[in-house]
């Protein structure tokens, strides 16, 4: 018999596993009989059973592919090659069969396995065919080796097989029994399975069905009542796979007019049919489906985020509108959003020109400026303080009715004081315009006079100039402008301006350490003689 | 119990799908699987089952070569469905013979079938689960590796993954003894354990009392963003934060290694040097390793000393190995601390821990605000702004109309106008909300978005009643005494401050308020539960699990680990992914190609 089912082994088309989608059911029946007498004996009286086998594959779970492991072991114990004992020994159907329950009803040969990993795969040795081919039938558990190695129960199964040599006779009798045992309620389960086919499965059980991942069929719940049993079970139970399923046999099964209505009850039924017609990109839908929950604010972000892939402007500024008129102007509550839009659209606007007839200018090479500090990239899509700091750079003298100018920009977008003012000085310090920088801190004082004012403080205006690499001169002027002396003095050795450091000392009355600093001064630097003219000075009281 | 155990399980069941197609064959990986599988099996393991050639599955590809046997190893998505639809079709049609398993991790969605089946594929491919779920990255970390969870659960309220947990929990009971103690913190942890029953009344086999982890304690990730977006102060979770931690592997750039090419490091307990410093507090890095550097030099004077031809042998063998092994991860560790503090000296590190303090504190708020602004203004990283604008949230119970509106504006003025969508996204989370005013609550109830899972975060009260931020005065950073050093003592990680507080009362009794300001605190006992107190009869109720869903930052870890040490517990953390609050805000912000 070892022979014979090397046969059909070998010289088939292809190496074939009885858990291959393709094996025939003559394959899968020939494996069977090559290898037991006493299981032939059962199939034949049912020879649905072994259709029902191949049949089921695919389906995997409930197939009687366990019991068919308790079949097959016995039939290689009662052999007495060793192979064979040490393989039984390892796999004793015991930890199979509990290994299944175990949960993983995954219908793979254990027994291929190793031999694949022992280098040795399909080798035609008889002996070891034989022993193959009842691994065929083992619808092992993957878990089948850690099983072994959980002492737990390996405790049990020492019970079972505490001396698997010796008292292999007597087990194999209690092995039949059981397997008779099985086979009986096999068949009984068959049966009722074969009926319960074309009957109603209780929701619960077609549920439980989903849950474990078995094969289940809903076509027999055809009452609008049974669909939403269904549904509010599959919530009940939490399982996202299951709320789905019901969900689209709904949407497919009845009306859209019944299906809105009790979507619009289920919140949770309408968020998995949500994240479905999101990932299928059925986008339409999608926002349709938000309106009618009511979460307008997100069918309108949702639509203004379909925009933002648009790479063409004038097609992404009809979009943009289009969105705006469809979803943002409508509702009250989304007042404030709209504005934003309507901005963004305004801004696209703005840039398109500018950009174009810069990038033209930059081209010809005719700018100096353009050549000085040339354009990182295109100006389109950029971010409103990003666009101000572009026309600071290369439009800054521009008029207030051009569409360039930075105070037209200021004005439009309602820029505060504190932005513009940093944006700007960062600007002109990079193109090193200091006049620029005076003029935008230089505000009209109540008397007509004027002064130098910043909105964020003149620490952070060194800060900026530092960062563009602004001379001492200019950074001592505005570090004199820091009113607290202890950060006057630290932002003065941060950027590294002698002259104000020492100032600062001055100013703080710190004679100790002012002479410290000159000491380490060269004497006849321009920091180092203003240092010792100070140290020299009488005037100062020093503390 | 050793955690281990998972690794040879999803071996098995790994190998057992390899050879279930005999001969060689082709594997295409989700690239997200990539690291996972790495870690839990290797490459060289697939190569010893037969796999040939492995690709990535990458949208556009139409065909991939190989031969005639393909297995496909993918995340059920709907889009990648479609993407091996495509393949499959092509290769069709260009009159390519090949068997198709796909095989689903962790398991298979009806809708993934329902596209195949749509694409015209099903008769051609079989279908199978891999259910990857928790593995070990160390001896106490379990986790998932599914960062989609939180956009999917807490985003979306799709509850798929809702039953991967559950999955995953009962599995882990399967393997180490079912618990006899359940708590469940915030509505998706309670659903969690509510899926989990009914798994379990779906599998009645094992009699087996027994067990080996006594508690478990489920978490919801909304319980608490507050720790999550705090800038983490222990060495573990700054790694994380600077460099990326990866499934437990870390890479270094040239910078840190000082060499020409960066190098990869698996950080686990096994390293010793790291074992010992990952929970330290930045601040006492220094110290430690001055010390360690010490230790060191002190074992290779010995070799000054030697004797004897037998000691030196003995040293050769034994000493210098470890000795050269320990000298070169205690560089790698110095130099990667002075490139986390090269990282910090960039912007306003400084200034930044201040306003988060103030913030946590709920002092100056004007103050901080003035510093958040100006982060917008500057256009600092979008990141940073957002996670301390989220917090100035969280702790204020929201912004007014007034300051949200205009740094909303600022916002997207700075940033860009697509931060429309990052702000909904924060605002449907709750991290960044407006507080109700007369004007809002006139908004018909139904156009707020649904209301499942946004609620009110409760900070103050919260804070006050468990003691968040303490003072000051009583932290400890060397020998740490309170969870709240993580943070250097400016919070104190709710959950794992809940938790604590649970092991100590031995009952929910007293947590009332707490539990509702938390979204539900529920507990399901079936032992007497006596982790802490003295006359602990049974060692296994010392063993506590606690499952983060949506994610933890190893600052969270690293709190748990001081509990276990206070308290002479073992616990062991396992979550959906491991995050940081970069990561946590850089998933949620919407990008752009510009």
């Amino acid at each position: 018999m070892d022979e014979d089912y090397h046969g059909t082994g070998a010289k088939g088309p292809k190496k074939k596993n009885i858990f291959d989608e393709d094996v025939s059911e003559d394959a899968a029946r020939n494996m069977f009989k090559s290898s037991h007498y006493e299981f032939d004996v059962h199939y034949t009286a049912d020879p649905e059973l072994g259709e029902e086998v191949v049949h089921d594959h695919q389906s995997k779970s409930h197939l009687p592919a366990p019991d068919l492991t308790s079949l097959a072991t016995p039939a290689s114990r009662v052999r007495p090659a060793p192979e064979n004992k040490t393989m039984s020994n390892s796999a004793s159907f015991g930890g199979a069969s509990r290994a299944i329950e175990f949960g993983h009803n995954r219908s793979q040969s254990l027994t291929v396995a190793w031999n694949t990993q022992g280098g040795s795969q399909f080798t035609p040795l008889s002996t070891k065919n034989a022993q193959k081919s009842d691994a065929m039938l083992f619808s092992s558990s993957s878990s089948l080796q850690s099983i072994d190695k959980d002492p737990l129960l390996q405790e049990k199964k020492l019970g079972d097989w505490s001396s698997p040599s010796s008292s292999l006779q007597s087990v194999d009798k209690l092995d039949v029994e059981k397997m008779q045992q099985e086979i009986q309620s096999l068949k009984r389960s068959l049966l009722s399975a074969r009926k319960d086919r074309w009957m109603k499965l209780p929701v619960e059980d077609t549920l439980r069905r989903i849950l474990k991942g078995e094969v289940f069929s809903l076509e027999m719940y055809k009452s609008l009542a049974d669909k939403l049993c269904l549904l509010d079970q599959a919530i009940a139970l939490h399982d996202g796979n299951a709320i789905m399923t019901a969900v689209l046999f709904l949407q497919r099964t009845v009306t859209r007019h019944i299906f809105t209505k009790e979507l619009v009850k289920r919140p949770v039924a309408a968020s998995h049919y949500l994240t479905y017609l999101k990932a299928h990109f059925e986008f339409p839908e999608y926002i349709n489906t938000l309106i009618m929950l009511g979460r307008t604010e997100e069918a309108a972000i949702f639509k203004y985020q379909q925009t933002l892939p648009t790479a063409d402007v004038s097609v992404k500024i009809s979009k943009l509108n289009d969105c705006l008129r469809g979803h943002f102007q409508s509702d009250p509550v989304l007042s404030h959003d709209a504005s934003l839009v309507q901005e963004s659209v305004d801004l696209l606007e703005r840039q398109r020109p500018i950009d174009e007839s810069d990038a033209n200018l930059e081209a010809s090479g005719r700018s100096a400026l353009f050549r000085d500090f040339p354009r990182k990239r295109s100006l389109i899509g950029m971010p409103v303080v990003t666009t101000l700091y572009y026309c600071c750079l290369y439009h800054y003298d521009l008029g207030e009715n051009s569409l360039a100018s930075p105070a037209a920009l200021r004005k439009k977008y309602q820029i505060s004081d504190k932005q513009f003012t940093r944006t700007a000085i960062g600007a002109r310090a990079k193109l090193r315009q200091w006049k620029d920088i005076e003029a935008i801190l230089t505000t009209k004082g109540w008397f007509g006079g004027t002064k130098l004012k910043a909105p964020i403080g003149f620490d952070k205006i060194v800060g900026i100039l530092h960062k563009n690499g602004a001379p001492p001169d200019i950074l001592q002027k505005y570090l004199a402008m820091v009113d607290n002396l202890e950060l006057r003095l630290n932002l003065a050795k941060k950027v590294s301006c002698q002259i104000a450091v020492i100032d600062a000392l001055v100013a703080l009355k710190n004679r100790a350490e002012l002479e410290q600093l000159a000491s380490k001064l060269d004497r006849y630097s321009k920091e180092g003689l203003y240092a010792f003219d100070v140290l020299n000075t009488s005037t100062i009281k020093w503390k | 119990m050793d955690l281990q155990e998972l690794i040879k399980l999803l071996k098995t069941q790994l190998a057992h799908l390899l050879v279930s197609i005999p001969d060689a064959k082709d594997l295409v990986l989700d690239s997200d699987l990539t690291k996972p599988l790495d870690r839990v099996v290797g490459i060289a393991f697939l190569k010893e089952h037969g796999v040939d050639k492995i690709f990535k599955l990458e949208p556009g590809q139409k065909s991939l070569p190989g031969c005639g046997k393909r297995i496909y190893l993918v995340r059920p998505r709907l889009v990648t469905m479609k993407y091996i639809a495509d393949h499959i079709n092509t290769e069709i049609a260009k009159g390519e013979r090949r068997s198709y398993k796909i095989v689903m991790v962790p398991r298979k969605l009806h809708v993934c079938e329902m596209i195949l089946e749509n694409e015209g594929v099903m008769g051609h491919v079989t279908i199978d689960e891999f259910p990857l779920e928790l593995f070990p990255l160390d001896s106490d970390l379990l986790s998932l590796e599914l960062p989609e969870f939180f956009s999917s659960f807490y985003l979306d309220e799709d509850m798929t993954w809702l039953h991967t947990v559950s999955s995953a929990l009962v599995n882990l009971q399967r393997l180490f003894g079912r618990a006899p103690n359940i708590y469940s913190i915030g509505k998706g942890a309670k659903m969690v354990h509510e899926l989990m029953e009914t798994m379990f009344e779906n599998h009645k086999e094992r009699r087996d009392k027994t067990y080996h982890i006594g508690q478990i304690f489920i978490v919801d990730r909304d319980v608490d963003y507050v720790s999550l977006l705090c800038t983490p102060m222990t060495y573990e979770a700054m790694l994380d934060e600077s460099f990326g931690i990866n499934c437990g592997m870390i890479d270094f750039d040239s910078e840190v290694t000082g060499e020409s090419k960066g190098t990869k490091m698996l950080l686990t307990s096994s390293d010793e040097i790291y074992a010992q410093i990952r929970d330290c507090h930045f601040s006492q890095m220094f110290s430690y390793m001055k010390m360690k550097a010490k230790e060191l030099q002190e074992l290779e004077n010995k070799k000054n000393n030697l004797q004897s031809v037998g000691d030196m042998k003995q040293f050769v063998a034994n000493d210098l190995r470890v000795l050269k092994q320990q000298q070169k991860l205690l560089s790698t560790h110095i130099s990667a601390c002075e490139a986390i503090i090269k990282m910090k000296g960039k912007h306003d590190f400084e200034e930044s821990i201040r306003t988060e303090h103030n913030l946590l504190e709920c002092a100056e708020f004007k103050e901080n605000m003035i510093f958040i602004e100006e982060c917008i203004q500057k256009q600092v990283s979008p990141i940073l702004t957002l996670r301390l604008l989220c917090l100035a949230s969280l702790t204020q119970e929201g912004l007014s109309q007034r300051e949200y509106k205009s740094i909303k504006t600022q916002f997207l003025h700075s940033h860009g106008f697509e931060h429309l969508v990052t702000m909904f996204r924060l605002k449907k989370l709750g991290l960044l909300t407006e507080q109700d005013t007369s004007q809002t609550s006139m908004r018909p109830v139904t156009s707020k978005p649904s209301a499942l899972y946004t609620r009110k975060f409760n900070y103050r009260a919260l804070s006050r009643k468990l003691g968040l931020v303490p003072d000051a005065e009583a932290i400890n950073l060397q020998r740490p005494n309170h969870l709240s050093y993580v943070f250097s003592g400016a919070y104190t990680p709710l959950p794992c401050k809940l938790i604590e507080q649970i092991l100590i009362r031995e009952t929910l009794v007293g947590l009332e308020d707490v539990g509702r300001m938390c979204g539900g605190l529920h507990a399901d006992l079936k032992a007497k539960h006596q982790a802490i107190s003295a006359g602990t009869t049974i060692p296994a109720m010392k063993v506590i699990l606690v499952f983060f869903l949506g994610g933890c930052t190893f600052s969270e870890i690293t709190a748990l680990r001081l509990i276990a040490r206070l308290h002479g517990v073992r616990i062991i953390v396992a979550t959906t992914a491991i995050t940081t609050a970069n990561r946590f805000i850089d998933g949620l912000i919407e990008k752009v190609n510009r």
